[in-house]
Protein backbone atom coordinates (compact mmCIF):
# COMPACT_ATOMS: atom_id res chain seq x y z
CA UNK A 1 0.00 0.00 0.00
CA UNK A 2 2.75 2.64 1.16
CA UNK A 3 4.49 1.50 -1.97
CA UNK A 4 1.59 2.08 -4.47
CA UNK A 5 0.39 5.64 -2.49
CA UNK A 6 4.40 6.46 -3.21
CA UNK A 7 4.22 5.56 -6.86
CA UNK A 8 0.63 7.94 -7.23
CA UNK A 9 2.39 10.87 -6.03
CA UNK A 10 5.68 10.24 -8.37
CA UNK A 11 3.56 10.12 -10.89
CA UNK A 12 1.50 13.54 -10.01
CA UNK A 13 4.96 14.98 -9.54
CA UNK A 14 5.98 14.01 -12.82
CA UNK A 15 2.50 15.75 -14.41
CA UNK A 16 3.25 18.88 -12.25
CA UNK A 17 6.77 19.02 -13.50
CA UNK A 18 5.50 18.19 -17.46
CA UNK A 19 2.71 20.83 -16.82
CA UNK A 20 5.24 23.81 -14.88
CA UNK A 21 7.65 22.87 -17.69
CA UNK A 22 5.22 23.50 -20.29
CA UNK A 23 3.93 26.73 -19.16
CA UNK A 24 7.92 27.74 -18.73
CA UNK A 25 8.15 26.97 -22.22
CA UNK A 26 5.50 28.89 -23.57
CA UNK A 27 6.72 32.08 -21.24
CA UNK A 28 10.10 31.89 -21.71
CA UNK A 29 9.30 31.90 -25.70
CA UNK A 30 7.11 34.28 -25.95
CA UNK A 31 10.62 36.20 -24.83
CA UNK A 32 12.60 35.12 -26.92
CA UNK A 33 11.13 34.69 -30.05
CA UNK A 34 11.62 37.75 -32.33
CA UNK A 35 15.08 36.83 -32.23
CA UNK A 36 15.06 32.63 -31.65
CA UNK A 37 12.06 31.92 -34.14
CA UNK A 38 14.90 33.16 -37.02
CA UNK A 39 17.68 32.35 -35.66
CA UNK A 40 16.43 28.41 -35.59
CA UNK A 41 15.54 29.46 -39.35
CA UNK A 42 18.78 30.36 -40.53
CA UNK A 43 20.32 27.78 -38.57
CA UNK A 44 18.20 24.90 -40.15
CA UNK A 45 17.59 26.77 -43.22
CA UNK A 46 19.44 23.33 -45.08
CA UNK A 47 16.39 21.17 -43.47
CA UNK A 48 14.20 23.99 -43.80
CA UNK A 49 15.05 23.97 -47.40
CA UNK A 50 14.43 20.63 -47.83
CA UNK A 51 10.85 20.47 -47.23
CA UNK A 52 9.85 23.22 -49.87
CA UNK A 53 12.16 21.48 -52.46
CA UNK A 54 9.72 18.79 -52.28
CA UNK A 55 6.93 20.57 -52.61
CA UNK A 56 8.37 22.54 -55.29
CA UNK A 57 9.20 19.07 -57.28
CA UNK A 58 5.43 18.25 -56.68
CA UNK A 59 4.37 20.68 -58.32
CA UNK A 60 6.94 21.17 -61.37
CA UNK A 61 5.78 17.48 -62.20
CA UNK A 62 1.76 18.49 -61.90
CA UNK A 63 2.71 21.12 -64.73
CA UNK A 64 4.87 18.95 -66.76
CA UNK A 65 1.46 16.45 -66.85
CA UNK A 66 0.26 18.90 -69.44
CA UNK A 67 0.19 17.80 -73.02
CA UNK A 68 2.72 19.10 -75.65
CA UNK A 69 -0.31 20.99 -77.00
CA UNK A 70 -1.62 22.58 -73.61
CA UNK A 71 1.88 23.73 -72.60
CA UNK A 72 2.63 25.49 -76.79
CA UNK A 73 -0.66 27.17 -76.01
CA UNK A 74 -0.24 27.99 -72.27
CA UNK A 75 3.03 29.57 -73.58
CA UNK A 76 1.56 31.53 -76.83
CA UNK A 77 -0.94 33.24 -74.24
CA UNK A 78 1.66 34.06 -72.07
CA UNK A 79 3.96 35.61 -74.57
CA UNK A 80 0.81 37.59 -75.75
CA UNK A 81 0.48 38.79 -72.30
CA UNK A 82 3.77 40.01 -72.13
CA UNK A 83 4.09 41.79 -74.97
CA UNK A 84 0.38 43.76 -73.82
CA UNK A 85 2.72 44.68 -70.41
CA UNK A 86 5.80 45.44 -72.16
CA UNK A 87 3.80 48.20 -74.47
CA UNK A 88 2.08 48.89 -70.75
CA UNK A 89 5.32 49.60 -69.56
CA UNK A 90 6.89 51.66 -71.80
CA UNK A 91 3.62 54.23 -71.83
CA UNK A 92 3.88 54.18 -68.46
CA UNK A 93 7.64 55.16 -68.57
CA UNK A 94 6.45 57.79 -71.16
CA UNK A 95 4.33 59.18 -68.64
CA UNK A 96 7.21 59.03 -65.95
CA UNK A 97 9.39 60.83 -68.11
CA UNK A 98 6.74 63.67 -68.66
CA UNK A 99 6.12 63.77 -64.75
CA UNK A 100 9.48 64.16 -64.21
CA UNK A 101 9.91 66.98 -66.47
CA UNK A 102 6.83 68.61 -65.34
CA UNK A 103 8.22 68.36 -62.10
CA UNK A 104 11.70 69.82 -62.42
CA UNK A 105 9.49 73.03 -64.56
CA UNK A 106 7.73 73.39 -61.48
CA UNK A 107 9.94 72.77 -58.88
CA UNK A 108 8.12 69.50 -57.35
CA UNK A 109 10.97 67.30 -55.84
CA UNK A 110 11.05 64.02 -57.66
CA UNK A 111 9.05 60.69 -55.72
CA UNK A 112 11.34 58.57 -54.56
CA UNK A 113 11.71 55.25 -56.64
CA UNK A 114 11.50 52.01 -55.43
CA UNK A 115 13.50 48.46 -56.06
CA UNK A 116 12.07 45.16 -56.46
CA UNK A 117 13.63 41.76 -55.06
CA UNK A 118 11.85 38.72 -55.86
CA UNK A 119 11.94 35.75 -52.94
CA UNK A 120 10.59 32.09 -52.81
CA UNK A 121 8.05 30.94 -50.54
CA UNK A 122 9.76 28.22 -47.75
CA UNK A 123 7.48 27.64 -45.81
CA UNK A 124 3.71 28.01 -45.07
CA UNK A 125 2.21 27.13 -41.42
CA UNK A 126 -0.92 25.08 -41.90
CA UNK A 127 -2.76 26.31 -38.98
CA UNK A 128 -1.73 30.01 -39.72
CA UNK A 129 -1.95 29.60 -43.14
CA UNK A 130 -3.40 33.16 -43.93
CA UNK A 131 -1.47 35.03 -41.30
CA UNK A 132 2.21 34.75 -41.94
CA UNK A 133 5.19 32.63 -44.24
CA UNK A 134 8.38 32.24 -44.10
CA UNK A 135 10.60 33.35 -47.54
CA UNK A 136 13.96 32.96 -48.80
CA UNK A 137 15.60 35.92 -48.38
CA UNK A 138 16.74 37.72 -45.52
CA UNK A 139 19.08 40.24 -43.95
CA UNK A 140 22.00 39.34 -46.56
CA UNK A 141 20.06 39.97 -49.50
CA UNK A 142 19.41 43.76 -48.06
CA UNK A 143 15.86 43.03 -46.86
CA UNK A 144 14.65 44.99 -43.88
CA UNK A 145 12.06 44.74 -41.20
CA UNK A 146 8.46 46.53 -42.45
CA UNK A 147 9.37 46.09 -46.27
CA UNK A 148 6.57 45.58 -48.16
CA UNK A 149 5.84 42.43 -50.23
CA UNK A 150 4.11 42.28 -53.39
CA UNK A 151 2.56 39.79 -55.74
CA UNK A 152 0.96 40.06 -59.13
CA UNK A 153 -2.17 38.95 -59.87
CA UNK A 154 -3.43 36.96 -62.54
CA UNK A 155 -4.28 39.98 -64.79
CA UNK A 156 -0.86 41.17 -64.09
CA UNK A 157 -1.61 43.62 -61.56
CA UNK A 158 0.67 44.47 -58.25
CA UNK A 159 -1.27 43.47 -55.22
CA UNK A 160 0.07 43.63 -51.91
CA UNK A 161 0.77 40.46 -49.79
CA UNK A 162 2.12 42.12 -46.28
CA UNK A 163 5.58 43.23 -44.82
CA UNK A 164 8.59 41.90 -43.55
CA UNK A 165 7.82 41.13 -40.01
CA UNK A 166 11.15 39.66 -38.58
CA UNK A 167 14.43 39.00 -40.47
CA UNK A 168 17.30 36.62 -40.19
CA UNK A 169 19.87 36.39 -42.24
CA UNK A 170 18.78 33.92 -44.86
CA UNK A 171 15.50 34.33 -44.52
CA UNK A 172 12.15 36.38 -43.23
CA UNK A 173 8.87 35.83 -41.78
CA UNK A 174 6.23 37.71 -44.05
CA UNK A 175 2.97 39.27 -41.81
CA UNK A 176 0.37 38.77 -44.85
CA UNK A 177 -2.86 41.48 -44.86
CA UNK A 178 -5.49 38.86 -42.73
CA UNK A 179 -3.01 38.82 -39.96
CA UNK A 180 -4.82 41.45 -37.47
CA UNK A 181 -1.52 42.81 -36.33
CA UNK A 182 -0.81 44.61 -39.53
CA UNK A 183 -2.60 47.96 -39.71
CA UNK A 184 -1.89 50.37 -42.39
CA UNK A 185 -3.89 53.28 -44.32
CA UNK A 186 -5.77 51.85 -47.52
CA UNK A 187 -7.78 54.65 -50.20
CA UNK A 188 -10.84 53.32 -51.05
CA UNK A 189 -12.08 53.73 -54.65
CA UNK A 190 -11.44 56.54 -57.32
CA UNK A 191 -11.54 59.49 -55.05
CA UNK A 192 -9.40 57.46 -52.43
CA UNK A 193 -11.07 57.74 -49.23
CA UNK A 194 -8.74 56.93 -46.57
CA UNK A 195 -9.35 53.99 -44.03
CA UNK A 196 -7.24 51.87 -42.33
CA UNK A 197 -7.21 47.87 -42.72
CA UNK A 198 -7.74 45.62 -39.76
CA UNK A 199 -8.43 48.02 -37.41
CA UNK A 200 -11.97 49.69 -36.72
CA UNK A 201 -14.75 48.13 -34.76
CA UNK A 202 -15.02 44.92 -36.94
CA UNK A 203 -13.00 41.53 -36.74
CA UNK A 204 -12.22 39.82 -40.31
CA UNK A 205 -14.04 36.40 -41.23
CA UNK A 206 -14.04 34.21 -43.93
CA UNK A 207 -10.96 35.53 -45.90
CA UNK A 208 -12.08 38.99 -45.55
CA UNK A 209 -10.46 41.52 -43.22
CA UNK A 210 -11.48 44.89 -41.97
CA UNK A 211 -10.99 48.22 -42.69
CA UNK A 212 -12.03 50.60 -40.16
CA UNK A 213 -12.17 54.62 -38.98
CA UNK A 214 -14.22 55.60 -42.75
CA UNK A 215 -15.77 58.80 -43.04
CA UNK A 216 -19.74 58.18 -43.09
CA UNK A 217 -19.83 61.24 -44.94
CA UNK A 218 -18.84 60.16 -47.94
CA UNK A 219 -19.85 56.60 -48.04
CA UNK A 220 -18.05 54.62 -50.43
CA UNK A 221 -19.25 52.32 -53.50
CA UNK A 222 -19.11 48.87 -52.35
CA UNK A 223 -17.06 46.90 -55.24
CA UNK A 224 -14.36 50.01 -55.32
CA UNK A 225 -10.97 48.82 -55.67
CA UNK A 226 -8.89 49.33 -52.55
CA UNK A 227 -5.67 50.48 -52.95
CA UNK A 228 -2.16 51.56 -50.53
CA UNK A 229 -2.13 55.57 -50.14
CA UNK A 230 1.59 55.53 -49.66
CA UNK A 231 1.41 57.11 -46.21
CA UNK A 232 3.72 54.32 -44.79
CA UNK A 233 7.38 54.88 -45.40
CA UNK A 234 7.92 51.01 -46.98
CA UNK A 235 4.97 50.70 -48.55
CA UNK A 236 4.64 51.96 -52.37
CA UNK A 237 1.08 53.44 -52.65
CA UNK A 238 -1.43 52.79 -55.54
CA UNK A 239 -0.96 48.92 -54.97
CA UNK A 240 -4.08 46.94 -55.33
CA UNK A 241 -5.03 45.30 -51.82
CA UNK A 242 -8.39 44.32 -53.30
CA UNK A 243 -11.81 45.38 -53.33
CA UNK A 244 -14.43 46.57 -50.29
CA UNK A 245 -17.24 44.19 -49.87
CA UNK A 246 -19.13 45.49 -47.61
CA UNK A 247 -19.85 48.93 -45.56
CA UNK A 248 -21.59 48.91 -42.09
CA UNK A 249 -22.10 51.14 -39.64
CA UNK A 250 -20.82 50.64 -36.43
CA UNK A 251 -23.17 50.84 -33.66
CA UNK A 252 -23.11 54.80 -32.07
CA UNK A 253 -23.32 53.44 -29.01
CA UNK A 254 -20.37 51.50 -28.74
CA UNK A 255 -18.69 53.11 -30.89
CA UNK A 256 -17.03 56.70 -32.43
CA UNK A 257 -20.01 58.22 -33.80
CA UNK A 258 -19.94 58.86 -37.65
CA UNK A 259 -16.88 56.56 -38.45
CA UNK A 260 -18.31 53.53 -40.54
CA UNK A 261 -16.53 50.22 -40.87
CA UNK A 262 -16.48 47.39 -43.62
CA UNK A 263 -15.01 44.40 -44.69
CA UNK A 264 -12.41 43.99 -47.90
CA UNK A 265 -11.71 40.86 -50.05
CA UNK A 266 -7.93 40.82 -50.59
CA UNK A 267 -6.66 40.12 -54.45
CA UNK A 268 -3.84 37.97 -52.90
CA UNK A 269 -4.40 34.53 -53.08
CA UNK A 270 -2.51 32.44 -50.12
CA UNK A 271 -3.19 29.15 -52.20
CA UNK A 272 -1.58 30.38 -55.74
CA UNK A 273 1.58 31.77 -53.28
CA UNK A 274 5.38 30.70 -54.88
CA UNK A 275 7.24 33.85 -55.79
CA UNK A 276 6.66 37.23 -54.19
CA UNK A 277 8.48 40.38 -54.44
CA UNK A 278 9.65 42.67 -52.00
CA UNK A 279 9.88 46.62 -52.55
CA UNK A 280 12.47 48.91 -51.35
CA UNK A 281 12.85 52.66 -51.43
CA UNK A 282 15.98 53.04 -53.73
CA UNK A 283 17.38 55.20 -50.98
CA UNK A 284 17.53 52.86 -48.65
CA UNK A 285 19.40 50.81 -51.32
CA UNK A 286 21.77 52.74 -51.84
CA UNK A 287 21.52 53.03 -55.20
CA UNK A 288 21.17 56.06 -56.98
CA UNK B 1 22.37 4.40 -29.60
CA UNK B 2 18.75 5.50 -28.24
CA UNK B 3 19.28 8.87 -28.38
CA UNK B 4 20.23 8.75 -31.61
CA UNK B 5 17.63 6.74 -33.19
CA UNK B 6 15.00 8.64 -31.19
CA UNK B 7 16.88 12.48 -32.58
CA UNK B 8 16.88 11.41 -35.98
CA UNK B 9 13.86 10.09 -36.24
CA UNK B 10 12.20 12.97 -34.36
CA UNK B 11 14.07 15.06 -36.99
CA UNK B 12 12.66 13.18 -39.87
CA UNK B 13 9.14 13.59 -38.34
CA UNK B 14 9.04 16.83 -38.11
CA UNK B 15 10.31 17.46 -41.44
CA UNK B 16 7.58 15.19 -42.53
CA UNK B 17 5.23 17.31 -40.64
CA UNK B 18 6.87 20.80 -42.88
CA UNK B 19 6.72 18.85 -45.88
CA UNK B 20 2.89 18.29 -45.31
CA UNK B 21 2.12 21.35 -43.75
CA UNK B 22 3.41 22.91 -46.49
CA UNK B 23 0.93 21.71 -48.92
CA UNK B 24 -1.86 23.00 -45.99
CA UNK B 25 -2.78 19.79 -44.56
CA UNK B 26 -2.00 20.11 -40.31
CA UNK B 27 -1.31 15.84 -39.09
CA UNK B 28 1.31 15.63 -37.27
CA UNK B 29 3.90 12.40 -37.86
CA UNK B 30 5.46 13.52 -34.90
CA UNK B 31 2.58 12.59 -32.23
CA UNK B 32 3.18 9.06 -33.68
CA UNK B 33 6.53 8.75 -33.85
CA UNK B 34 6.91 9.76 -30.03
CA UNK B 35 3.95 7.12 -29.48
CA UNK B 36 6.26 4.25 -30.55
CA UNK B 37 9.09 5.48 -28.30
CA UNK B 38 7.08 5.53 -25.85
CA UNK B 39 6.13 2.16 -26.41
CA UNK B 40 9.09 1.06 -27.13
CA UNK B 41 11.37 2.94 -24.55
CA UNK B 42 9.01 4.19 -21.71
CA UNK B 43 6.95 7.70 -21.16
CA UNK B 44 9.38 9.60 -19.30
CA UNK B 45 11.99 10.56 -22.18
CA UNK B 46 9.07 10.31 -24.65
CA UNK B 47 7.48 13.15 -22.69
CA UNK B 48 10.16 15.83 -22.39
CA UNK B 49 10.62 14.80 -26.34
CA UNK B 50 7.33 16.14 -27.40
CA UNK B 51 7.82 18.86 -25.50
CA UNK B 52 11.12 19.89 -27.27
CA UNK B 53 9.87 19.06 -30.45
CA UNK B 54 6.63 21.19 -30.18
CA UNK B 55 9.33 24.30 -29.19
CA UNK B 56 11.24 23.06 -32.52
CA UNK B 57 8.31 23.33 -34.78
CA UNK B 58 7.23 26.93 -33.53
CA UNK B 59 10.55 28.34 -34.30
CA UNK B 60 10.99 26.37 -37.59
CA UNK B 61 7.36 28.55 -38.28
CA UNK B 62 7.98 31.35 -36.56
CA UNK B 63 4.93 31.34 -34.34
CA UNK B 64 3.95 34.74 -32.23
CA UNK B 65 3.45 31.83 -28.86
CA UNK B 66 4.76 28.58 -28.46
CA UNK B 67 1.52 26.36 -27.89
CA UNK B 68 2.63 23.44 -30.12
CA UNK B 69 4.50 21.68 -26.89
CA UNK B 70 1.09 21.64 -24.97
CA UNK B 71 -0.58 20.39 -27.94
CA UNK B 72 2.37 17.24 -28.57
CA UNK B 73 2.20 16.86 -24.79
CA UNK B 74 -1.38 16.17 -24.87
CA UNK B 75 -2.37 13.99 -28.14
CA UNK B 76 0.94 11.71 -26.92
CA UNK B 77 -0.36 11.49 -23.58
CA UNK B 78 -4.02 10.52 -24.85
CA UNK B 79 -2.58 8.10 -27.34
CA UNK B 80 -0.69 6.63 -24.62
CA UNK B 81 -3.81 5.90 -22.74
CA UNK B 82 -4.65 3.29 -25.75
CA UNK B 83 -1.47 2.01 -25.88
CA UNK B 84 -1.94 -1.87 -24.51
CA UNK B 85 0.11 -3.39 -22.18
CA UNK B 86 3.07 -5.04 -24.01
CA UNK B 87 2.25 -8.77 -23.80
CA UNK B 88 -0.90 -7.34 -26.19
CA UNK B 89 1.12 -6.02 -28.61
CA UNK B 90 1.23 -8.62 -30.85
CA UNK B 91 -1.03 -6.98 -33.73
CA UNK B 92 -1.24 -4.00 -35.73
CA UNK B 93 -4.82 -3.81 -35.43
CA UNK B 94 -4.45 -3.00 -31.49
CA UNK B 95 -2.45 -0.25 -32.82
CA UNK B 96 -5.42 1.12 -34.70
CA UNK B 97 -7.11 3.52 -32.15
CA UNK B 98 -3.70 4.65 -30.45
CA UNK B 99 -2.93 6.62 -33.66
CA UNK B 100 -6.94 7.76 -34.39
CA UNK B 101 -6.84 8.87 -30.60
CA UNK B 102 -3.60 11.30 -30.96
CA UNK B 103 -4.97 12.43 -34.41
CA UNK B 104 -8.06 13.30 -32.92
CA UNK B 105 -6.60 15.17 -29.78
CA UNK B 106 -3.82 16.66 -32.04
CA UNK B 107 -6.60 18.46 -34.10
CA UNK B 108 -8.64 19.19 -31.03
CA UNK B 109 -5.64 21.14 -29.10
CA UNK B 110 -4.35 22.81 -32.03
CA UNK B 111 -8.04 24.39 -32.70
CA UNK B 112 -8.86 25.23 -28.69
CA UNK B 113 -4.65 26.26 -28.35
CA UNK B 114 -5.83 29.03 -31.69
CA UNK B 115 -9.08 29.70 -30.58
CA UNK B 116 -7.64 30.61 -27.21
CA UNK B 117 -4.88 32.34 -28.77
CA UNK B 118 -6.41 34.13 -31.34
CA UNK B 119 -10.10 33.88 -31.26
CA UNK B 120 -10.64 31.47 -34.38
CA UNK B 121 -10.48 27.70 -35.25
CA UNK B 122 -7.47 27.25 -37.41
CA UNK B 123 -9.12 24.62 -39.63
CA UNK B 124 -10.74 26.74 -42.83
CA UNK B 125 -12.45 23.58 -43.89
CA UNK B 126 -14.01 23.12 -40.40
CA UNK B 127 -13.24 21.10 -37.10
CA UNK B 128 -15.55 18.19 -37.81
CA UNK B 129 -14.04 17.36 -41.48
CA UNK B 130 -10.62 17.73 -40.41
CA UNK B 131 -11.00 15.74 -37.56
CA UNK B 132 -12.13 12.37 -39.53
CA UNK B 133 -9.17 13.30 -41.94
CA UNK B 134 -7.00 13.37 -39.47
CA UNK B 135 -8.35 10.41 -37.01
CA UNK B 136 -8.21 8.21 -40.46
CA UNK B 137 -4.52 9.47 -41.14
CA UNK B 138 -3.38 8.47 -37.96
CA UNK B 139 -5.54 4.98 -38.03
CA UNK B 140 -3.30 4.10 -41.32
CA UNK B 141 -0.21 5.91 -40.52
CA UNK B 142 0.67 4.79 -36.88
CA UNK B 143 0.62 1.26 -37.54
CA UNK B 144 2.84 1.77 -41.18
CA UNK B 145 5.19 3.63 -38.88
CA UNK B 146 5.26 0.94 -36.05
CA UNK B 147 6.77 -1.41 -39.15
CA UNK B 148 9.10 1.03 -40.07
CA UNK B 149 10.37 2.09 -36.71
CA UNK B 150 9.92 -1.50 -36.02
CA UNK B 151 12.57 -2.37 -39.00
CA UNK B 152 15.08 -0.16 -38.21
CA UNK B 153 14.74 -0.81 -33.94
CA UNK B 154 15.56 -4.46 -34.90
CA UNK B 155 18.37 -3.66 -37.29
CA UNK B 156 19.68 -1.71 -34.19
CA UNK B 157 19.45 -4.18 -31.87
CA UNK B 158 17.52 -1.54 -29.94
CA UNK B 159 13.54 -2.34 -28.47
CA UNK B 160 10.78 -3.03 -30.46
CA UNK B 161 6.98 -1.79 -30.53
CA UNK B 162 5.12 -4.72 -31.66
CA UNK B 163 6.36 -8.21 -30.14
CA UNK B 164 5.96 -10.79 -32.31
CA UNK B 165 7.77 -13.38 -30.33
CA UNK B 166 6.50 -14.64 -26.77
CA UNK B 167 10.42 -14.46 -25.99
CA UNK B 168 9.74 -10.86 -26.12
CA UNK B 169 6.94 -10.52 -24.08
CA UNK B 170 7.90 -12.75 -20.90
CA UNK B 171 11.76 -12.25 -20.10
CA UNK B 172 13.00 -15.74 -19.81
CA UNK B 173 15.78 -17.40 -18.28
CA UNK B 174 18.94 -18.27 -20.92
CA UNK B 175 20.16 -21.72 -20.51
CA UNK B 176 23.37 -20.35 -21.94
CA UNK B 177 23.87 -17.82 -18.89
CA UNK B 178 24.99 -20.13 -16.70
CA UNK B 179 28.12 -21.32 -18.83
CA UNK B 180 31.55 -19.47 -17.84
CA UNK B 181 32.63 -17.51 -20.08
CA UNK B 182 35.53 -19.17 -21.92
CA UNK B 183 38.39 -16.25 -21.93
CA UNK B 184 41.46 -16.60 -23.36
CA UNK B 185 43.25 -15.62 -19.61
CA UNK B 186 41.19 -18.92 -18.26
CA UNK B 187 42.22 -20.93 -21.13
CA UNK B 188 45.88 -20.31 -20.38
CA UNK B 189 45.62 -21.33 -16.69
CA UNK B 190 44.15 -24.22 -17.50
CA UNK B 191 47.17 -24.95 -19.76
Amino acid sequence: MPEENSKKKSTLLHIAALLVMVLLVMAVYHAVRPGAGRLTADFFYPYLRVSRMAVNTVSDQTLLSFSRMELAAKLEQQQKVNTLLAFQAAAASELLRENQALRRYLGIKAPENWNYITAEVMLRDPLLWLEHFTITRGRNDGIKQGDAVLDISEDGIPILVGVIGSCGKHNSEVMTVYNPDFCFSAGIGQERLIGFVNAGGRQGSDGRIPVGYLSSADTPVIGSAVFTTGFEQHIPGGIKIGELERVEEVNPLFATAGRASGLIRPSFNPNRLRFVIIARREQETGRP
Amino acid sequence: MKIFFLVTTLLAALLADLLIGNFGFSVSLTTGTLLYFCGSFGSKHTLLAAVAAGVFLDMCYARPEAFSAAVLLTATAAGMYFIPAREYRNSLIRSLPVGAAAEGVFVLANAAAISCIWGKTGYPSGIPAHLMTAMLFGMLCFPGLTILLDTIAATLNLPRYLVSAPEDILPQNNPLDDVPVETASRRRRRK
